[in-house]
């Protein structure tokens, strides 16, 4: 693996203390990863000009500066927007699981300080919010470096616990921003299913772009726990003891059909939906979003 | 509910391991933090149920195995009778008829358990009953009622015998049934001496399998007893200067304090007059065993009878006792001699009381008819030819009493052939080179000769010695010289008194001292009397030899009989084994008694443990009332088994 692109990894990004630089390898890996990517500079204002290259856009082709040279050239514009983007961090109990090394809510962290670098880094305006059964902090996008410090240290002081009320914390939401946006939300929406959409929905009447990420780790997928046991919930601290073997197939069919009723409800509603895992390389969710991004224009 | 086998109770706890076992995989379990139980308990709750269900069912079923399995070892018994339980067997029923099972009613009561255990057979069972004393009451028969009809005329004996014979019987009789089920129920008092030997027998027997066995205990809480245990005379040898006193021994086989009134009655002669009745309260402690003596004098020839009865008690059988003693007259005795001085002192002391005194030589003696005598008294021994020993061998045979004297000419052949061939004494001689004067030493009082001899100095005659004996291992010896070598031996074998020394005057100053003349005396009246025993128990068989083939009256209690004589090699005897009842007995001229035999009164119990520990299953007399939990409970365990297997595959 090229170095840059290691830092993708969450396990090898766990390794590293400070939430910065983690975004910036992030982000980094990320973008020399995206080779000379069709997603750059979004903004209005002009920067410069530069030949067509294959993969570019025809519509981005200066046909005035055509009809003078006789050659392509590409208009390249200073990042300059106005997207208000949120990214929703649940810090309830259970994002404290985690199979092998990396818990969700750190997995969590790591994509939503990277997303938080890179917004910025494209002069986008990022907010910041973290809830559990409620509200805990709520961070008002703004677009300046030093605004990035600020999300980064609160991202990097997340600590899990308490109970989820995701439904309640969305409509709470959904009322408190104003101004239309882009909600990220970064939670393993273990809550009831209909409350949730329903909540979703309430962002999507407000004019909200919705990106979820559905956080989840590989063995809540594969519930791949061999023996008798006692599980105990992070969240409620209810405990039930069960035998795993003769129940998996039953469970994971459950979760199947659960996350594809949510998929398909998402879809009903132009809410974007992406379900990771935290064994998985960061850049895919980035990817997700920049495609989103660009959706957006 | 009771158990045949309470000591493998215990193992019942076992039953608590699967619990112990889950507790502890529960506490073994590993406890992982997850996420949210949101899919598990959501979604699938049934399923959780069930799981739980199951691992409960699971314990339980494993739980209920365990314990039915280890339950059914100790043998549960439900003591009520179920519905549906008679089934059908083969049934031997040893109905003890000893006669402490007549104490308190205690027999009716063991007969109704008899048809109890009768009337809860199945039709097509068989079933016998036998008692401890007429053994066979009736064979295997499926004819239950007529069993019944046989059951009644059963009475409690007056006999003594243990269980072990009949339960021998008791499993001949089942291997005559083709039934696969075979049971002995003993119907008892659980009497020690009567149930022990069985147990013993049982134990030694360890591998063997007998059919079931179960003890009917039909014996109540108290177990009050007084009985007669011994009626006899003191000393044991009447004579007129040593009269004979009754005695009668009495004995309380309870653990409290009672008074007792004892009457004792002594008839004398054929006639029967009575020569006096006496009574006296006696007060015994708890088992305490006492001899009451009674001042009357035994002494003059004639037949006495006596009876010693104790005030009523709860066990009346033991309460009476017997005795009789012939004390006879005008005995005929046979002195035999080579030199008159052997027998001249002898001959005048013997003189002087019942005996009537014939005297031979060596030469005359093969003229002497010797049965017609009680008793001989040889004192010249080294006169006698291999003829002469050989009749006096048969003679001796026949009940004879021989005394022997030495002689100065007994040469040391004939001394070898007289102690070890004729006397069987086994005795060691050796010849004494320098002959020295000796006394009588240390004497046996114990002896029935010498018993009366306790307070009388016997050392002051001297003997002079010209023999010795070392010591003789077969015989008994009566008194010492003072050298420690014996004096007096009785042969054990036969009723044979040997004086190693010799009666001449050249030899002895005895018979000029006081005591010669009551040891002479007495040493032939011990001689003479009867060999018969005449004290028997009940089912003893009496025989004795008569002289003629003509038929003799029996008197028993139950009334008189004629039996002829039967020959037995060679010889004409009677043969009495209806001895049933206790009481008088009287055989021609000869008279004797039949008593139960005592140690039948204690009633002491054997423990309840001794009885379960050799697999014995022990009921309280409720007879049919009861019903065998074994199978039931194997059969619990079985299910459950299979049930927790099924629950395994589901």
């Amino acid at each position: 693996m090229e170095t840059y692109r290691r830092f993708l990894v969450p396990e090898v990004l766990a390794k590293l203390k400070r939430i910065d630089l983690k975004a910036r390898l992030v982000v980094e890996g990320f973008l020399a990863g995206l080779h000379r990517s069709p997603f750059k500079g979004f903004s209005q204002e002009f920067a410069e000009y530069r030949s067509y290259m294959r993969g570019d856009e025809p519509k981005r082709i200066d046909w005035k500066v055509y009809a003078k040279t006789d050659r392509y050239f590409i208009r390249e514009y200073e990042e300059e927007t106005n997207l208000k983007a949120y990214i929703l961090i649940d810090a309830s109990g259970s994002m404290k699981y985690a199979s092998d090394k990396v818990t969700k809510l750190e997995y969590a962290s790591y994509l939503a300080a990277s997303l938080a670098y890179l917004l910025i880094k494209q002069r986008d305006s990022v907010g910041l919010v973290t809830f559990t059964s409620k509200l805990d902090s709520y961070i008002p996008p703004r677009s300046t470096p030093a605004h990035l410090s600020v999300l980064l240290r609160t991202i990097d002081k997340l600590r899990p616990g308490g109970d989820t009320n995701l439904a309640y914390t969305f409509h709470q939401l959904a009322e408190k921003i104003k101004r239309r946006g882009l909600v990220i939300i970064l939670s393993d929406l273990f809550d009831d299913k209909e409350n949730v959409v329903s909540a979703l929905r309430h962002f999507r009447h407000r004019k909200h772009e919705v990106l979820v990420f559905h956080i989840l780790d590989k063995n809540e997928l594969e519930f791949s726990f061999a023996q008798p046991l006692i599980l105990k919930d992070l969240e409620t601290s209810k405990e039930i003891t069960l035998d795993p073997r003769p129940i998996r197939k039953e469970y994971q069919k459950t979760l199947k059909e659960f996350f594809s009723d949510f998929k398909r409800k998402c879809r009903e509603h132009l809410i974007d939906y992406h379900q990771i895992t935290t064994n998985i390389p960061l850049d895919r969710a980035l990817f997700e979003y920049l495609e989103k991004r660009s959706r957006l224009g | 509910m009771g158990f045949l086998l309470p000591n493998l109770l215990f193992l019942v706890s076992f039953a608590s391991i699967p619990v112990v076992i889950h507790l502890i995989q529960r506490i073994r379990l590993k406890r992982v933090q997850y996420s949210s139980l949101f899919f598990l308990t959501g979604t699938k709750r049934e399923t959780f149920s069930w799981l739980k269900l199951k691992e409960i069912l699971l314990l339980i079923f494993r739980t209920l195995f365990v314990f039915f399995l280890f339950f059914s070892l100790a043998r549960p018994y439900l003591k009520k009778k179920l519905l549906l339980s008679n089934y059908e067997a083969a049934r031997v029923i040893i109905l003890d008829d000893s006669y402490s099972m007549s104490y308190n009613g205690n027999f009716n009561t063991a007969k109704r358990q008899v048809n109890k255990l009768l009337n809860e057979l199945k039709k097509g069972s068989e079933a016998a009953i036998l008692t401890t004393s007429r053994y066979v009451v009736t064979d295997l028969s499926t004819d239950l009622k007529w069993i019944q009809a046989e059951l009644e005329s059963v009475a409690v004996s007056k006999s003594s015998n243990t269980l072990e014979k009949v339960f021998e019987d008791a499993v001949n009789v089942l291997t005559n049934s083709s039934l696969p089920r075979k049971e002995i129920f003993i119907v008892t008092d659980l009497q020690k001496r009567a149930i022990l030997p069985l147990i013993n027998n049982l134990k030694s027997q360890k591998n063997k399998k007998f059919p079931n066995i179960t003890v009917v205990n039909i014996s109540g809480r108290s177990n009050e007893n007084v009985g007669v245990e011994e009626i006899f005379i003191s000393p044991n040898l009447p004579t007129p200067d040593f009269p004979s006193k009754p005695n009668v021994k009495i004995k309380n086989y309870s653990t409290k304090s009672v008074t007792r009134r004892l009457t004792f009655t002594l008839k004398y002669s054929e006639r029967e007059s009575l020569l006096q009745t006496v009574k006296t309260d006696v007060s015994l402690g708890p088992n305490e065993s006492k001899t009451v003596p009674f001042e009357i004098d035994i002494a003059k020839p004639g037949i006495y009878k006596a009876e010693a009865v104790l005030s009523t008690d709860s066990l009346l059988v033991d309460n009476k006792r017997f005795f009789t003693i012939t004390v006879p007259e005008q005995t005929p005795i046979l002195l035999i001699f080579e030199n008159p001085s052997d027998i001249q002192y002898i001959e005048k002391v013997l003189k002087l009381n019942f005996f009537d005194i014939v005297t031979a030589n060596n030469k005359t003696l093969r003229q002497q008819n010797l049965k017609r005598y009680k008793a001989i008294g040889l004192f010249s021994p080294s006169s006698l030819t291999y003829a002469d020993w050989q009749r006096l061998g048969y003679y001796l045979l026949e009940g004879g009493g021989l005394f022997i004297a030495l002689d100065k000419e007994v040469k040391e052949a004939q001394w070898t052939d007289l102690l070890n061939i004729n006397l069987n004494l086994h005795g060691k001689q050796i010849v004494t080179k320098t002959p020295e004067f000796m006394t009588i030493g240390q004497v046996n009082y114990e002896n029935a000769v010498m018993e009366i001899f306790k307070d009388i100095d016997l050392s002051n005659a001297k003997f002079y010695s010209y023999w010795e004996v070392d010591s003789v291992p077969a015989a008994e010896v009566l008194a010492y010289f003072s050298s420690h070598k014996p004096f007096l031996v009785e042969a054990q074998e036969k009723k044979v008194i040997c004086a190693l020394t010799s009666f001449n005057i050249d030899n002895t100053d005895f018979m000029f001292k006081a005591t010669f003349l009551p040891l002479i005396h007495r040493i032939f009246k011990y001689l003479s009397f009867p060999l018969l025993s005449q004290t028997y128990r009940i089912d003893d068989t009496i025989t004795i030899q008569v002289e003629t083939s003509s038929p003799v009256k029996i008197t028993t209690p139950k009334g008189e009989v004629i039996q002829v004589p039967s020959i037995q090699q060679g010889k004409l005897l009677i043969k009495l084994s209806d001895t049933k009842e206790p009481g008088f007995y009287s055989i021609g001229k000869e008279n004797f008694v039949v008593n139960v035999l005592a140690e039948e009164g204690d009633l002491a119990r054997v423990s309840e443990s001794e009885i379960k520990n050799q697999n014995i299953r022990l009921i309280d007399d409720v007879g049919s009332k009861e019903t065998d939990l074994t199978k039931v409970s194997l059969s619990l365990a079985i299910l459950f088994f299979i049930l927790e297997l099924v629950l395994l595959i589901l």
